[in-house]
């Protein structure tokens, strides 16, 4: 196992910014692997995520998505929806101390034009307000068929004019 | 080419109730990878991990949470969650053999709590069973190691190897 992972492209978040874009997706690799690891928000925030073709994210209506939503606090919860503009990458990570979101992303047939962009999601945060863990399990598709180059995440998704604040951003490519 | 799944450490037991893997953490990654097989004897056990700190103690307080999704081949899904667990319950073993894919997040930061998904296998006699779930150690403050156990003390791995990788 070990050296099967290429690093692409990385981004180290460690003062405020909107959105961070990782690109470089191409043919070289079937499959890629975003890692995100210590993602720190400004304000209670789930932050999006979104494919990007050409460098630039897609905020077009064409994303479909089916997760479990892993709870410490309550009752695990299934979570669908489709046809919407954005996908949240983790729910609302507490913006106190201590708090964090990250998660392991694979994506699949990204350079295939004839394909769709497909995405499956484990990540873990520590939920506002009820100060517990909770998790997404499950994964996403862009429903258009052409080739896309990257991922962006980023804040300002449900709560206005937040920011990210921290965090280790990380694309990787699996070796073939 | 930049390789960046770097091996760090493995341990491993025959007939133990426990097996620390210590100082495998604090080498410099945001993310641990760990893969784990075992098996456990014969008798019908949760399995699970706990951290150990900067000082090589175990944390066995209430400081963990956990939402773990058991899903049984042969019965219906159980939802295994808490807010003031002492032990991450990974999986249900019964002679049958276990597997794990553990991400570890923030080990090494002072500042962070630590967080971990998992994903495993195991079973019993009645058939397979799976999780997926999610965990939080729930205080800030540097790990050095992991620890795996059975949650009865009586019960034993019949044997149980533990590679740790950081992903770099």
């Amino acid at each position: 196992m070990a050296g099967s992972l290429v690093l692409i492209d990385s981004e180290t978040v460690s003062s405020s910014t909107t959105a961070v874009t990782l690109t470089g997706i191409d043919s070289t690799y079937n499959v890629y692997v975003l890692q995100i690891a210590g993602m720190t928000v400004s304000a209670d925030e789930a932050p999006m995520m979104r494919v990007t073709k050409g460098g630039s994210a897609q905020t077009d209506s064409e994303y479909d998505e089916a997760k479990e939503y892993f709870k410490s606090d309550t009752s695990f919860s299934a979570f669908g929806q489709q046809g919407v503009n954005r996908i949240d990458a983790t729910a609302t990570i507490d913006s106190g101390s201590g708090a964090a979101g990250n998660g392991t992303y694979y994506l699949f047939n990204f350079p295939n034009a004839s394909e769709y962009s497909f995405v499956t999601i484990e990540s873990n945060h520590l939920q506002a307000t009820v100060d517990s863990v909770r998790g997404f399990i499950g994964g996403f598709v862009h429903t258009v068929a052409s080739a896309s180059d990257g991922i962006q995440i980023s804040a300002n998704n449900w709560t206005s004019s937040s920011t990210l604040e921290a965090g280790e951003f990380k694309l990787y490519g699996l070796k073939k | 080419m930049a390789t960046n799944l770097q091996f760090i450490k493995e341990a491993s037991g025959t007939n133990v109730t426990t097996l620390s893997v210590t100082d495998c953490f604090g080498k410099g990654y945001d993310v641990y990878q760990v893969i784990l097989n075992a098996e456990s004897d014969s008798t019908d056990g949760y399995w699970g991990l706990q951290l150990i700190d900067s000082s090589g103690s175990t944390i066995t307080g209430s400081e963990y949470d956990e939402a773990v999704l058991l899903m049984r081949s042969y019965d219906s899904f159980i939802d295994n969650r808490s807010a003031t667990a002492s032990m991450v319950s990974v999986g249900y073993d019964d002679d049958y053999s276990a597997a794990l894919n553990l991400y570890v997040y923030n080990p090494d930061d002072s500042g962070s709590y630590t967080y971990g998904t998992l994903a495993s296998d195991g079973g019993t006699s009645s058939g397979f069973i799976g999780t997926k779930g999610v965990f939080v150690h729930h205080t800030a403050e540097v790990i050095s190691g992991i620890h795996f156990k059975m949650s009865a003390g009586s019960n034993d791995f019949n044997y149980i190897n533990v590679s740790v990788y950081g992903v770099k």
